[in-house]
């Protein structure tokens, strides 16, 4: 009874929201000249002519979503998730590449994941480093290495926009559901965000690991190692990150293109998420296939109707906002207030 | 009618959306002129009352007459337009406005301009306080802040005021001041409405009590100086659990804490020759706050290092909390609010307080409920259910929860500080009578609490705590309150 009502009330939430990013889309519509109902109908439901792009983006936004809500819990605020998706999706295509081992390719992808976030953690913990600052220049270290890898050594000697493919053994196979082919990452990445859910709600290690989060002082008093809480809450944070750049490579893209464009901002996409999601696994998984329907959308109606693709992505900017708002300053008064 | 009469709440029936029924038909008048104290335990059901005559929540039933009429207020705005303004335990002004801008605001809301800020002066000479205005209120003691809501109550026109608890968080000194204010708000012609479970205060400063228990009306029109005391508090409590008779084993065995040649620093420098805590003893720490006694609980449970020494906890020598509360130690830390996790709900926080430093690896939702009824309602938290915030618990059951807990874990040294602070009578004695169950069944307690009454009620022996050094440990037969008080200032 309680669950239902507080099911429809989300419902609503994200219906208003909806409504009031799509009523100033429609002016924004006006504006290019476009007929803003069609524009608008065509943003929120062109989704179904694209099944595979939507799953396919539900399933990394979940993950690069868990990946900043993890350390939150901890009390850590990861931008560093886009970094580590980088890592993944580059480590998995050089392994992909070489071995030919589908298996070997995420295990190490995820690891090169785990390294990069792992390394602000570190720094967070043992020298006090602000994990906001590091995990924002290492998402630039990791920029530059992949650019110049994609460009310099993974290079397509062919096709030139590209890297060189994943061999076709090293690929996940794709899934056909009632009919429509759809990318397997999604399988996966259900099942850990799943997983991650009954970590944090049942287990012990998850209920600490939220308590060093919302109150260091009460976690320090009952013997709770905080630092290593938190470090684990990166570490954990960054094998997800990998995880879904490892998971693009070999379930849906196979290469990255020259410009990077194909493994970009999936990491910042990510945070919008989870804030949008509570920070809740299950509730990332909610707003992940929301935030996928509109991208989706935004993507189609930018040839139709010749509105620039901004004008979409004010839509769902406003929607994230709108529905991040509550998350947002419950975070913001604990680093005000409780911070220090 | 009585034209002295100013405002009357008549039958008032607040049932919350929950079902809870936090107040069955309960009728009050306030009078110019007159102090009205309403007097009840922690949940009686005071505030509630006093929120609704302050238009801050509507009773499910009942009336409210301001000057023989009948009213409805929407909101407060409605009641402080209508001369009533309350002052709440915790003060509410914006902590990054300035107290000028503060009351700035509350005057705007009474719909009120410069001649409000005529009627400060007034206020200022009646009251007698002075508050600085340029001020930011989260720079200012809350004592302060309380004096400045005050002034701007009457500055906006107040004739009925409501205290809540107003001495929580005074000094000995500042109460004095504002009893003072009381007195000459009275003479002004004010009603007075307040809220307490004090005693002694209600002696001094009311003309007239109602006594609240559970949401009813126990008396009306009582004249505090005509019934004593003891009387008031069964009225307020009903019939109290006799303290259970102490029965306790001769202390014997290898002690559960010992403490030599200890020098530790944190705060202030700790220094300590030998301490020690035999199994079925209650060791009292007493002492006024700051002297140490933070620096020595630390010490105890393992969160901080000596320079050196030898800490022996039940044989051991603990390196964290962890260590402490595996070896078989307990700790109930003197804060409350920071030791719970407010917006995490009670099973979690039973969870969290019983198997932070070990448990098991699931935690399912069906074996946070066995927890919860196995461990609440032992220990008589009352909650709505396992899964309600512990924020919206009372402080008596969050302390219950804290003490449970702790005594769930079946210590054999348990470390309490201030156990029973800001607790109701009842409550206060359920607490103590757990404490001294515990050391009659063979555990070793720390006592550190700086309530003098508590220390002597419960404690074998008691060590008195000075700028860092033990000034003296005293027998309970030989410790008077004189004694103990001239160990305390250092004679």
């Amino acid at each position: 009874m309680r669950l239902a009502t507080k099911i429809l009330r989300e419902a609503a939430l994200v219906g208003a929201a909806l409504m009031v990013g799509l009523a100033i889309g429609g002016i924004v519509a006006i504006f290019f000249n476009a007929p803003p109902l069609g524009f608008l109908v065509d943003m929120v439901l062109s989704a179904r002519h694209l099944p595979d792009m939507v799953v396919e983006y539900t399933a990394l936004l979940a993950l690069t979503a868990t990946a900043f809500a993890i350390p939150l819990h901890a009390g850590l605020f990861n931008i560093g998730a886009e970094g580590s998706f980088y890592a993944g999706a580059l480590v998995a295509l050089m392994v992909g590449v070489k071995t030919g081992s589908l298996l070997l390719a995420l295990l190490l992808g995820t690891l090169a994941g785990v390294v990069v976030t792992g390394v602000a953690g570190a720094l967070r913990v043992w020298l006090g480093v602000n994990e906001v600052l590091s995990t924002i220049m290492i998402n630039w270290v990791m920029y530059w290495v992949m650019l110049y890898l994609v460009v310099e050594a993974l290079a397509d000697p062919v096709f030139t926009q590209r890297t060189v493919k994943v061999p076709r053994e090293a690929r996940l196979p794709w899934i056909s559901v009632a009919g429509v082919d759809i990318p397997s990452t999604i399988i996966v990445s259900v099942v850990i965000i799943v997983g991650v859910w009954v970590f944090l709600r049942m287990t012990r290690y998850g209920l600490l690991l939220r308590v060093v989060g919302a109150n260091e002082e009460a976690a320090r008093m009952r013997g709770v190692n905080v630092g290593l809480y938190r470090l684990a809450s990166m570490l954990i944070a960054g094998g997800l990150a990998g995880l879904a750049g490892s998971l693009h490579i070999v379930g849906f893209s196979y290469s990255i293109d020259v410009l990077g464009g194909t493994v970009r901002n999936y990491g910042f996409n990510g945070i919008g998420v989870a804030l949008m999601g509570r920070n809740d696994p299950l509730g990332i998984l909610a707003a992940s296939l929301l935030f996928s329907s509109l991208l989706a959308g935004s993507q189609v109606v930018e040839p139709i109707y010749k509105v620039p693709k901004e004008a979409a992505d004010l839509v769902i900017g406003i929607v994230i906002i709108l529905l991040s708002a509550p998350t947002l300053f419950t975070i913001i008064r604990s680093k005000l207030g409780g911070g220090r | 009618m009585d034209n002295s009469v100013v405002a009357e709440l008549r039958d008032i029936v607040k049932i919350y959306p929950d079902g809870v029924k936090a107040l069955d038909g309960v009728s009050l008048t306030l009078e110019k002129g007159k102090v009205h104290a309403v007097l009840g335990e922690n949940g009686a059901g005071k505030t509630t009352l006093m929120r609704i005559l302050y238009g801050e929540i509507r009773p499910t039933r009942g009336e409210i007459i301001l000057d023989g009429r009948p009213v409805r207020f929407k909101s407060t705005v409605d009641a402080i337009r209508s001369g009533i303004a309350m002052v709440y335990q915790h003060p509410r002004m914006v902590p990054t406005l300035t107290v000028r801008e503060n009351m700035e605001l509350y005057f705007e809301s009474a719909g009120l301009g410069e001649e409000a800020w005529r009627r400060l002066e007034w206020a200022t000479k009646v009251t007698g306080f002075e508050v600085p205005l340029g001020e930011r209120a989260e720079d200012l003691p809350l004592g302060v802040l309380q004096r400045a809501e005050i002034l701007r109550s009457l500055a906006a026109n107040a004739r009925i005021l409501i205290l809540d608890e107003p001495t929580t968080n005074l000094t000995p000194a500042e109460v004095g001041g504002l009893f003072e204010a009381i007195r000459r708000m009275k003479r002004e012609g004010l009603a007075l409405a307040y809220i307490t479970h004090r005693l002694p205060e209600v002696r001094e400063i009311a003309d007239t009590v109602t006594v609240l228990r559970r949401g009813k009306v126990v008396a009306s029109g009582v004249d505090p100086r005509r019934v004593p005391g003891e009387e008031l508090a069964r009225l307020m409590v009903g019939e109290l659990p006799k303290p259970a008779p102490r029965k306790r084993h001769k202390p014997h065995g290898s002690p559960v804490l010992l403490l030599e040649d200890v020098e530790a620093q944190a705060r202030i420098r700790l220094t300590i020759r030998r301490l020690e805590v035999m199994p079925g003893e209650v060791l009292g720490v007493a002492g006024v706050e700051g002297n140490g006694q933070d620096e020595l609980v630390s010490l105890v449970i393992g969160l901080l290092k000596p320079l050196r020494g030898r800490v022996e906890v039940l044989g051991g020598t603990p390196s964290s909390p962890r260590d402490f509360l595996r070896m078989g130690g307990a700790f109930i830390p003197g804060d409350r609010g920071r030791a719970l996790i407010q917006h995490f709900s009670v099973a979690e926080n039973l969870a969290f307080l019983l198997y932070a430093h070990q448990g098991p690896l699931m935690l399912t939702p069906r074996s946070l409920e066995g927890l919860y009824r196995r461990v609440a309602e032992e220990y008589r938290v009352v909650a709505e259910g396992p899964w309600v915030p512990v924020s919206s618990l009372s402080g008596g059951n969050q302390q219950k929860l804290l003490v449970g807990t702790q005594l769930h874990l079946g210590p054999r040294l348990l470390v309490a500080v201030n156990p029973t602070r800001g607790l109701d009578v009842a409550t206060t004695r359920y607490v103590r009578s757990l404490i001294d169950g515990l050391a009659a069944g063979g555990a070793g307690v720390l006592l550190v609490s700086s309530d003098l009454d508590e220390v002597l009620e419960l404690s074998d022996r008691i060590a008195v705590i000075y700028k860092g050094r033990i000034t003296g440990i005293v027998a309970r037969e030989e410790a008077t309150p004189e004694r103990l008080g001239a160990l305390m200032g250092g004679a």
